[in-house]
């Protein structure tokens, strides 16, 4: 039986000359919302990076699959038009380049006609509350960080992907854009299924998300599994209690040096 | 007889009347060695592939009178633009076809603005040049076209060509240069004088054969309170380079020189700029932008000039080329120089491939890389385009794109 949603496998990871995601095993369903949380360097970035198939990473084992389809031999468009979306933390801008532009591109690869695609932005838009104009400008420039982020799930709502990646897209929000895109995100998996992978530092936008389970990741290994009391929690303590119990086994602590 | 360090057969033009002027740049010319990569000003290029001795200077063949003649256009010579007051043809460097009027005034006439003796180039098309053509616009508004068809094969042809913006007037010069057989040389020189409290749109497009050479000059002087805005397309020539010397000699002057270029095969691309604050309270925005494709070369250098006493002058300088074939290159060299303190000045270049985060975002859209390419390297050009003053810029950045890679 091939299962819904994104399934990894025991995947490792890095980039070359060093693993950074060592031994991962977690599951998206359909219309789930799973958070990933974690410290600087536990490997959160590379997750996003590695189910995206971005060339400067490569997976050394382990399988990240799609609604039963393998992801890790599939270049990055490929995995886009196989149903995976990422929003990432500082959407790149394309000058000179138009939503409506780079939307008919990406559902013409899609084999999707594209007839009323300015009125579906429109009606998109609206629903996150961006400000108008949004089609006169060029992707992402001369956008504020909520704005992007908005401009983001307009794409989201359009393209409606099996599984998306929202991978820190707090920072640099306000409290009314972080709703607006929370809401919009919770909208968009009640009405398609799609699973979501939320990656953070924060338990405040989790709190406008809700997610139903909450992963630590730390080391590149998934170190503890709960729910939002988890994300406030940890908010409030920090990571240390998963930090590796034997100090002599953590890069760079003095005990490093003693042993040289 | 010699030019430029050749032993050329050539006759001088009209000899019995060539006046004081243009018999001293003939001397000068006679002893003057050939442009060689040596000077800063040609070392980027192929200049010392290149040489005189090849050429025959094309017959004049122009009309005695400005009017009438042979005005049949093509249609990339129109760029689907209309409501001209006056339309200029020049065919090999010789007025070939005037239409229109209204005010419009086109004589013969031996002034305009010189380069001084170091552009050796420039001072063969002063001399040889077998009319020099003064086009006058009347005052209030005027739109202009002119087309420069370049030389025959094995030909030189040496257009000569100024343009004067009267006082409190606004224009629109659109200039098309195209044509040119194989192994033929342009040198095209155009002059443009706004005058004070004016304003002129200039376009100049250059679509020659890639089988022909081209070295043009243009240069403009800005008078007080006027405003200058250039928009050079460069797609043709096999060796194609233009030189500009932009002097915005009145207050409040200012200058925006725009260009797009785009080469392919083994195209070489080739702009020298200047920009010259010779008053106080000058402007100048320059921005050039291109694409480089199959094995050619884009030379981008240019110099910021704030003279002593141009206090407040405001310059900005920008070359951005994309690269997008392994074999193909761009140099980009800004320059300043700067004589007073009271000024603002910067410029930035850049030469590379289009960017990989860029590539990146497009395929976690289910972009395909080719495709993805081409949406950003159509959007590099956008911007400029849409800051030019004829719409047709860009379908015919488009083309060349389309053809080109």
């Amino acid at each position: 039986m091939i299962s819904k949603g994104l399934a990894i496998q025991d995947l490792r990871a890095g980039v070359p000359g060093r693993e950074i995601l060592k031994g991962i095993t977690l599951s998206v369903e359909p219309g789930e919302v799973v958070a990933v949380m974690g410290p600087n360097g536990s490997g959160k970035s590379t997750l996003s990076n590695v189910i995206m198939g971005r060339a400067a990473y490569t997976v050394t084992s382990g399988s990240i699959k799609l609604d039963g389809v393998e992801l890790t031999e599939l270049q990055t468009h490929e995995r886009a038009k196989a149903g995976v979306f990422l929003i990432s933390q500082y959407p790149e801008e394309l000058p000179g380049v138009t939503i409506d532009e780079l939307l008919e591109a990406a559902l013409v690869s899609d084999g999707v006609r594209t007839g009323g695609l300015g009125a579906m932005i429109e009606d998109q838009a609206s629903k996150v509350g961006f400000p108008e104009r949004l089609r006169d400008r060029f992707v992402n420039v001369d956008l504020s960080g909520g704005e992007k982020k908005r401009a983001e799930v307009v794409q989201m709502g359009i393209l409606n992907p099996r599984f998306a990646v929202l991978d820190e897209i707090d920072s640099g929000l306000d409290i009314d854009a972080l709703r607006a895109v929370a809401k919009r995100v919770r909208e968009i998996v009640a009405d398609s299924g799609t699973g979501v992978l939320v990656i953070t530092h924060y338990a405040r936008l989790l709190r406008e998300l809700e997610p139903d389970r909450v992963l630590v990741l730390q080391d590149g290994q998934i170190k503890d599994e709960g729910d939002l009391e988890l994300a406030v929690n940890l908010e409030r303590t920090g990571y240390a209690e998963y930090l590796d119990s034997d100090p002599s086994s953590k890069s760079g602590s003095l005990e490093d040096l003693f042993r040289l | 007889m010699m030019v430029l360090g050749s032993d050329v057969d050539w006759h001088l033009p009209q000899s019995e009347d060539l006046g004081a002027d243009r018999r001293a740049a003939f001397e000068i010319l006679a002893k003057m060695a050939a442009p060689s990569a040596v000077e800063e000003d040609w070392r980027y290029g192929p200049i010392d592939d290149f040489s005189l001795d090849s050429f025959g200077l094309a017959k004049p063949a122009g009309l005695a009178e400005f009017s009438g003649g042979r005005l049949e256009l093509k249609p990339e010579e129109t760029l689907g633009l209309s409501a001209f007051d006056a339309v200029v043809v020049l065919e090999s460097g010789s007025v070939v076809g005037v239409s229109g009027g209204s005010g419009v005034q086109i004589d013969q006439g031996w002034g305009g603005i010189r380069r001084g003796a170091n552009e050796g180039f420039e001072l063969l098309n002063f001399v040889f040049s077998p009319q020099s053509i003064l086009i006058s616009l009347p005052k209030g508004s005027s739109r202009l076209l002119l087309v420069n068809r370049a030389a025959g094969s094995g030909e030189l042809a040496l257009p000569r060509v100024t343009v004067r913006v009267a006082d409190g007037s606004t224009a629109d010069v659109v200039e098309v240069r195209s044509g040119g057989d194989s192994g033929s040389l342009t040198i095209p020189v155009m002059n443009l004088e706004v005058g004070s409290n004016s304003k002129l749109n200039y376009t100049s497009i250059q679509t020659i054969s890639v089988e022909s050479d081209e070295f043009a000059y243009l240069g403009a002087q800005v008078g007080r309170d006027s405003e200058l805005n250039c928009f050079h397309l460069a797609l043709g020539g096999n060796y194609a380079r233009l030189r500009t010397d932009c002097d915005l000699v009145g207050e409040n002057s200012t200058a925006r020189l725009l260009a797009g270029y785009i080469g392919g095969g083994n195209q070489v691309l080739e702009f020298r700029t200047f920009q010259n604050h010779l008053a106080r309270h000058t402007k100048s925005e320059l921005l050039y932008k291109g694409a480089l494709a199959d094995a050619s070369h884009s030379i981008y250098s240019g110099t910021i000039h704030i003279a002593k006493g141009a206090i407040g002058s405001d310059a900005f300088q920008t070359n951005r080329n994309l690269v997008l074939d392994e074999a193909a290159h761009a140099d980009s060299v800004p320059n300043l120089d700067i004589h007073e303190n009271d000024v603002k000045c910067s410029h930035a270049s850049a030469v590379g491939p289009v960017e990989e985060d860029q590539l990146y975002y497009l395929a976690c859209r289910g972009i395909p890389p080719e495709r993805a390419e081409r949406i950003l390297v159509r959007g590099f050009f956008k911007e400029l385009a849409a800051r030019g003053s004829v719409d047709s810029v860009e379908t015919l950045i488009y083309g060349a794109l389309e053809e080109k890679w």
